[in-house]
């Protein structure tokens, strides 16, 4: 499975992205870059939250409990509160391999791959995450028995992965430790796009071992935007992550190549005879993008990796 | 042709099935994910079952845990396995064909299509209800489709009625790799999710919907076991001894896609429930289906049941899907009776 496609798609927000990008060249000039801050309080409880369905949780006082059955906030969560406060969390996120937190799954932590509500109850959290698409019958059981759920639904693009840290600091009380997540990254993407602004943008075409491409409306389409490359699909009309034909490729002719699917697919591209004739297999311009399977706010890391590919000259 | 029953009362196989129904119950109550001690779990039950035994007791944590999430659970497989079971051993004798399964009247393509839709319609956020209403309705379509397609002048045609009911399925499973296309990969896996087949957090207020369906559509089902065995004898035959064909048919396939369909728009696609218990049971008890009928219903329950505990412990904490296990488990002990017992089919 793609856990890229877990930030789902949809795009069409080019004015919120330059909002993003002015601001992040903004806080690159102001911003210290902070480390991880211990960042949190019990001030402001008791407090009501609303979750991205609308509806409202009253927490009394920060909750100390929390079982998180989504593994996109798993690590949001592990890496703005203290681990103690973490009763459950799903098994991708102790998998070195996919998840950046697995050092921080702690041998207390229920580990859940589908959310079983016996597991997350026998947990006795004080607060349960779920997202919109969590088996719809376990998320109502769960509230049936009188667990508080938090539903996230924002899944939809980079932008939406910063509204989660923020709401997982609201619901934390660790807003302080949530926003300088916010703003590292801000700063972090400002030094990347200072860098890249003015340069031209190569066309890219993202291809996976389905042989599915990436067109507008998807998390890798935003990368691709904000790391100063030229989504070829998009160009294409394609919305969505659409199967194409390699001699699509052929006449897209790009100069770019990226899969999130690993070096070996890579070395497969490269030495396709059929695609010898395309400019970035024959330029050796096709790449792995390692952090583009993140699901967190590490995600954005994926976006300074592919601008090093686009413009190495400008990372000198 | 009516067999009579081989040595074995038939009153004591209905016992040993209903035993075996109860023990797989509390078996299946008692195990799970969390240890909770047997006795606890007794109390539990007992204390809800006989109010006057429960109050003075101490419910404790478990409580919830038994109660709660695991007997709807454990309910609800019995429901669909039953009525699976039931519908299947009544589509073989309507067709007398050893193939046929509730499938075949389009009712399992169309609760995917119907369950696919509602998803993919994100639905399932406004009212859990929407997705199995939406199977509940493509269910149903489908079963009437395939029906009309079948009938001609107020006749049905058995072959026809099987090819219509694989046209169907096969244009719904179109429809539906079709859907794919436009679905990003969260909601494809939920889909999937589905299809597969899932008891998981299945509640009170599902056996209180479920229930009442699959127990009186059964029962009619039963009720037309006296026509299904003339059938068997050819529907010239079965016309000469006075049954009305035509109205058997109707109504053995609209029962059968009403308990079936209420049961897969709930639990979704778990299959082979209603080929390998009426086969198992028709090596038991013989093809009379006053009997056949109540026992494949109750094998069908315990196998659902025991299959799903599986699906819950097999690799705990992670649960596989029950359909998953029905298949896994249930092929192969159906395959060596067969091979074993091969005489005994009853098909000639």
């Amino acid at each position: 499975m793609h856990r890229t496609l877990l930030l789902g798609r949809r795009l069409a927000r080019i004015p919120a992205l330059a909002v993003i990008l002015s601001l992040a060249v903004m806080m690159a000039a102001t911003s210290p870059l902070a480390a991880q801050v211990p960042g949190c309080s019990t001030a402001g409880f008791p407090r009501t939250v609303v979750d991205g369905l609308g509806n409202e949780i009253l927490l009394p006082e920060p909750p100390q409990r929390i079982f998180s059955a989504v593994f996109a906030m798993d690590s949001i969560l592990l890496a703005i509160a203290d681990p103690d406060r973490v009763v459950g969390v799903t098994v991708f996120s102790a998998d070195p391999s996919q998840s950046a937190v697995a050092d921080k799954v702690a041998d207390h932590m229920v580990r859940i791959e589908h959310l079983s509500p016996e597991v997350v109850f026998a947990a006795q959290p004080d607060l349960v995450l779920t997202a919109f698409y969590s088996n719809p019958d376990a998320v109502t059981q769960i509230r049936n028995l009188g667990l508080p759920v938090y539903t996230f639904t924002g899944f939809n693009g980079l932008l939406d992965v910063l509204d989660n840290v923020e709401r997982m600091g609201e619901i934390t009380g660790c807003e302080a430790a949530a926003s300088a997540i916010i703003e590292q990254t801000y700063a972090n993407y400002g030094r990347v796009a200072a860098k890249i602004a003015s340069l031209p943008r190569p066309t890219v075409l993202s291809w996976n071992t389905w042989g599915n491409t990436t067109g507008t409306e998807t998390t890798v389409h935003d990368i691709i935007q904000m790391a100063g490359g030229e989504n070829l699909a998009a160009r294409h009309g394609i919305s969505g992550w659409k199967e194409i034909d390699v001699e699509a490729i052929i006449a897209m002719d790009p100069e770019v190549i990226i899969t999130s699917d690993g070096d070996a697919f890579v070395q497969k591209l490269l030495n396709d005879p059929v695609l010898q004739s395309v400019t970035a297999v024959r330029t050796g311009r096709v790449y792995n993008l390692n952090h583009a399977i993140a699901t967190d706010h590490h995600i954005f890391r994926a976006v300074e990796e592919l601008a090093q590919h686009l413009h190495p000259e400008a990372f000198r | 042709m009516i067999q009579t029953s081989r040595g074995v009362g038939h009153s004591l196989v209905i016992v040993i099935l209903v035993g075996l129904l109860v023990a797989s119950m509390a078996l299946a109550v008692a195990v799970g994910v969390v240890r909770i001690p047997y006795l606890d779990s007794l109390r539990v039950i007992v204390g809800k079952l006989i109010p006057a035994i429960g109050k003075g007791a101490q419910a404790g944590p478990f409580e919830a845990i038994i109660w709660s999430i695991r007997m709807p659970r454990v309910l609800i497989a019995g429901l669909a396995g039953f009525a699976l079971a039931v519908s299947g051993a009544a589509m073989q004798g309507l067709f007398k064909n050893p193939l046929a399964s509730p499938g075949i009247t389009g009712v399992s393509s169309g609760a995917s299509l119907g369950a696919a839709i509602a998803i993919l319609l994100g639905t399932q956020v406004i009212n859990p209800w929407l997705v199995p209403a939406g199977g509940f309705i493509g269910a149903l379509t489908a079963a009437v489709i395939v029906y009309a397609l079948a009938t001609q002048r107020g006749k049905t045609d058995g072959a026809t009625l099987l090819l219509a009911g694989v046209a169907v399925s096969a244009f719904s499973s179109a429809v539906l790799s079709g859907l794919y296309q436009f679905t990003d990969d969260v909601v494809m896996r939920e889909i999937i999710y589905w299809l597969m087949g899932n008891l998981t957090g299945k509640r009170w207020d599902h056996v209180a919907t479920v229930g009442p369906i699959v127990l009186v559509g059964s029962v009619a089902l039963m009720a037309f076991a006296a026509e299904l065995n003339m059938l068997a004898a050819g529907e010239d035959d079965a016309r000469a001894m006075g049954v009305n064909v035509e109205r058997t048919k109707r109504w053995t396939l609209g029962l059968v896609a009403v308990v079936t369909g209420a049961a897969i728009s709930v639990v979704g696609l778990i299959g082979f429930v209603g080929l390998i218990v009426p086969h198992t049971m028709r090596m038991i008890v013989g093809p009379d289906h006053k009997r056949l009928l109540p026992a494949s219903g109750l094998l069908g329950a315990t196998f659902l049941i025991l299959c799903d505990l599986l699906a819950r412990i097999i690799f705990a904490p992670v649960e596989l899907q029950t359909g998953v296990v029905t298949a896994f488990f249930g092929v192969p002990f159906f395959l060596a009776l067969l091979v074993r017992r091969r005489e005994l089919v009853g098909w000639s």
